[in-house]
């Protein structure tokens, strides 16, 4: 076609160089002209033929690529209206799928073997978790918020409810109200242990939003204050707390406090033990008598008047003074009832008591930092000590078998090697106790043997029997200010069930008679 | 000497009598069941096969002092005890619920000595149970709702219970 194009271009402007068809002259052609103005003409006429037929052709595809372009609209209008009702449809199965899901999760749970255990199992678990919680507390409130069995279980388990912390703030005292009120019927008649933390800013009022009386038994109830204000300002006197048994002051060190007996018996008029640290003065007076009162421990406290405790306090059997400034004491002290007396700490001196106190049933002796001397001239006077707790190894130790015949537990804090440098001079001793504890390292295994040879103990006692390569592996005897750890390993080397059984429950024993120290044990 | 036993899904255990008497459940019935096969209708077989591992293994091991009752402390989990309770999640409840059955108290749970309630917090040491303590470990740190997720527990609570026990998460908010 291009070809026939070109020669029609070559004929029209080069075969007849003398005459231009496109110059409008008005002039006739030349019959040579002529000729080639035919035979132009001709090949013009051929190549308009030719675009004809081409033009039919070319509207016929462009007619037919039209029809097929709308029919292709017309799929893709269907296509897009198909993918969109497949989303739709895919959606919903989606949908479904998941809804499936959930009813399959929802009957694995109804399956789940947690839901057949029984309630008993739930509160071993609960109280797990509690125990090694560092506030149980919280960790019995997030249990019971778990679904409704679990919070039923929860909430029939007081022990779990029993240790309570609250640090009452104005901004969160709304969050404890009626807390008291909340927690009373779950602890039932567990005895709870509740710490208040009272902050600078919160007064009585805030106090008494707790609710504390519905608590049925409080065991210990720790007051800690962040202020030496009166104490009146955070207690309401018209809230009195019967149920408090033990209440625990803990102030500032820089605490102005005074304290007045009467003021702690018109807020917990039950009390038997009162402990304060950090308290400037106690006041008491000698025509009231607190037949209640059990225990009174003082730590750190600038004046303590002693001289009508006798008569105010009758049946206290336990007194604590540690590092306490002792106003005065009368010439002579008659406690009766006084079981354990703890004198430590550089402000109290025992020198002050040596001739003035008389305890005719003192069972617990702890003096620390005393001088030694003094020590001794006090230990010979009370025989009825079981329980002697002195620092290091006094020169006495040897001979105390024969001040006190009644010495079952000795408890030294601090160096001990004399104590096993002459073994000759200790054997008695070691035969008269029962309980030897050592302040802060275990013993060795030499001894430990020196010990068990000392006391010469039968053939079944539990220290003998001890394989040796479990010692002082399996025996070990670590003391903390007011806890024995008796740790007993390695049970299968335990020659028989049976002793096992036997020697544990002596060493049980040891836990019933020291009384004020804690005996816990570790089977591993 | 060996017994039978037959658990809930038609399979026969025959077991040494010595490691058999580490479940209490099972010492008292032999002695009535004379020959006869022990049937245990609320343990599977594989479930007994655990319990079976664990006796084989503490066989040896002294009985498990008297429980009054009054006392309960915990014990370390041992190595072998640790790897022993490693299973699925599914399986450490059924050996604690089969152990509850079986009165398996060392398995279940050791009470040595009670804490006072006012030392719970020092008690960390000495642990309690094998299986109990496990599923406390697993409980530990977790928000209720990580709780349920855990052990597929449904939040049944209706929005009013929730409303009124929303105070007391407030209170473990305030530590």
């Amino acid at each position: 076609m291009s070809t026939l194009m070109d020669q029609t271009d070559l004929a029209l402007h080069s075969s007849n160089p003398h005459f231009d068809v496109n110059s409008n002259q008005n002039r006739v052609p030349t019959e040579t002209e002529a000729r080639g103005l035919r035979s132009l003409r001709e090949t013009q006429q051929r190549i308009v033929n030719f675009l004809e037929s081409e033009v039919t052709k070319l509207s016929a595809t462009c007619t037919s690529i039209s029809e097929r372009n709308a029919r292709l609209l017309l799929e893709v209008e269907a296509g897009k209206s198909e993918l969109h009702h497949t989303h739709q449809l895919l959606k919903s199965l989606e949908t479904q799928r998941t809804s499936r899901l959930e009813d399959i999760a929802r009957i694995d749970a109804l399956f789940h073997p947690v839901r057949r255990m029984p309630p008993e199992l739930l509160q071993l678990i609960f109280k797990e978790c509690a125990y090694s919680s560092s506030v149980p507390f919280y960790q019995a409130i997030l249990l019971a918020l778990v679904c409704r069995r679990w919070r039923a279980v929860a909430l029939d388990t007081p022990v779990l409810w029993a240790r309570i912390s609250i640090r009452l703030k104005p901004n969160t005292v709304s969050r404890w109200t009626d807390v008291g009120r909340v927690l009373g019927p779950r602890l039932k008649s567990a005895p709870a242990i509740i710490r208040i933390h009272l902050r600078k800013d919160t007064v009585a009022a805030d106090f008494e939003k707790l609710h504390l009386r519905h608590i049925p038994v409080i065991k210990e109830l720790t007051l800690r204050l962040d202020d030496d204000g009166s104490l009146a300002r955070y207690i309401p006197s018209a809230v009195p707390l019967p149920q408090v048994r033990s209440a625990v002051l803990e102030l500032p060190s820089t605490s102005q406090l005074q304290l007045a007996m009467n003021r702690v018996h018109r807020w917990f008029p039950n009390v038997e033990i009162l402990e304060t640290v950090c308290l400037q003065e106690f006041q008491y007076h000698a025509h009231t008598t607190y037949p209640n009162i059990r225990q009174l421990r003082f730590a750190f406290s600038d004046s303590i008047d002693l001289f009508d405790i006798s008569q105010s306090f009758p049946h206290l059997k336990q007194l604590v003074l540690a590092s306490v400034q002792i106003f005065e004491v009368p010439i002579a002290l008659d406690l009766t009832f006084l079981e354990h007396l703890q004198i430590s700490g550089s402000t109290t001196s025992i020198d002050l008591w040596i001739d003035r106190i008389k305890c005719q049933s003192l069972k617990t002796l702890i003096v620390l930092q005393q001088p030694e001397d003094a020590v001794l001239d006090f230990v010979t006077r009370h025989r009825s000590v079981e329980t002697l707790e002195v620092d290091g190894t006094p020169g006495f130790l040897t001979q105390l078998h024969h001040f006190l015949p009644n010495l079952k537990g000795l408890y030294l804090n601090g160096a001990y090697d004399e104590l096993f440098a002459r073994p000759g001079d200790t054997e008695p001793l070691f035969r008269s106790l029962e309980v030897l504890v050592v302040e802060g390292e275990d013993l060795t295994h030499a001894e430990f043997e020196s010990i068990v040879r000392a006391r010469a103990l039968p053939r079944d006692h539990p220290l003998s029997l001890l394989p040796t390569q479990c010692v002082p592996l399996a025996f070990k005897v670590c003391i903390l200010p007011s806890m024995l750890k008796v740790m007993l390993d390695k049970p299968h080397a335990w020659p028989s069930s049976e002793l096992y059984r036997t020697s544990r429950r002596q060493i049980e024993d040891i836990e019933r008679w020291t009384g004020y120290v804690e005996v816990s044990f570790t089977w591993e | 000497m060996s017994i039978t036993i037959v658990t809930s899904d038609n399979e026969q255990f025959c077991v040494e009598k010595l490691v058999a008497q580490r479940i209490a459940l099972i010492e008292d019935m032999v002695e009535n069941a004379g020959d006869r096969p022990i049937p245990l209708p609320n343990v599977t077989a594989s479930v007994l096969r655990k319990i079976l591992e664990y006796c084989e293994h503490h066989k040896n091991d002294p009985l498990p002092p008297y429980d009054d009752g009054s006392r309960s402390r915990t014990t370390h989990i041992s190595e072998w005890d640790q790897k022993f309770i490693t299973v699925d999640q599914e399986m450490l409840f059924e050996i604690i619920l089969a152990a509850n059955y079986l009165e398996m108290k060392p398995l279940l749970y050791v009470r040595l000595n009670v804490p006072r309630v006012q030392c719970l917090t020092a008690c960390n040491a000495v642990a309690g149970d094998i299986g109990c303590k496990t599923v406390a470990n697993m409980i530990k740190g977790k928000s209720p709702e990580e709780i349920r997720k855990l052990f597929n527990i449904v939040n049944n609570f209706t929005p009013e219970e929730e409303a009124q026990i929303r105070k007391e998460a407030e209170w473990a908010e305030d530590r």
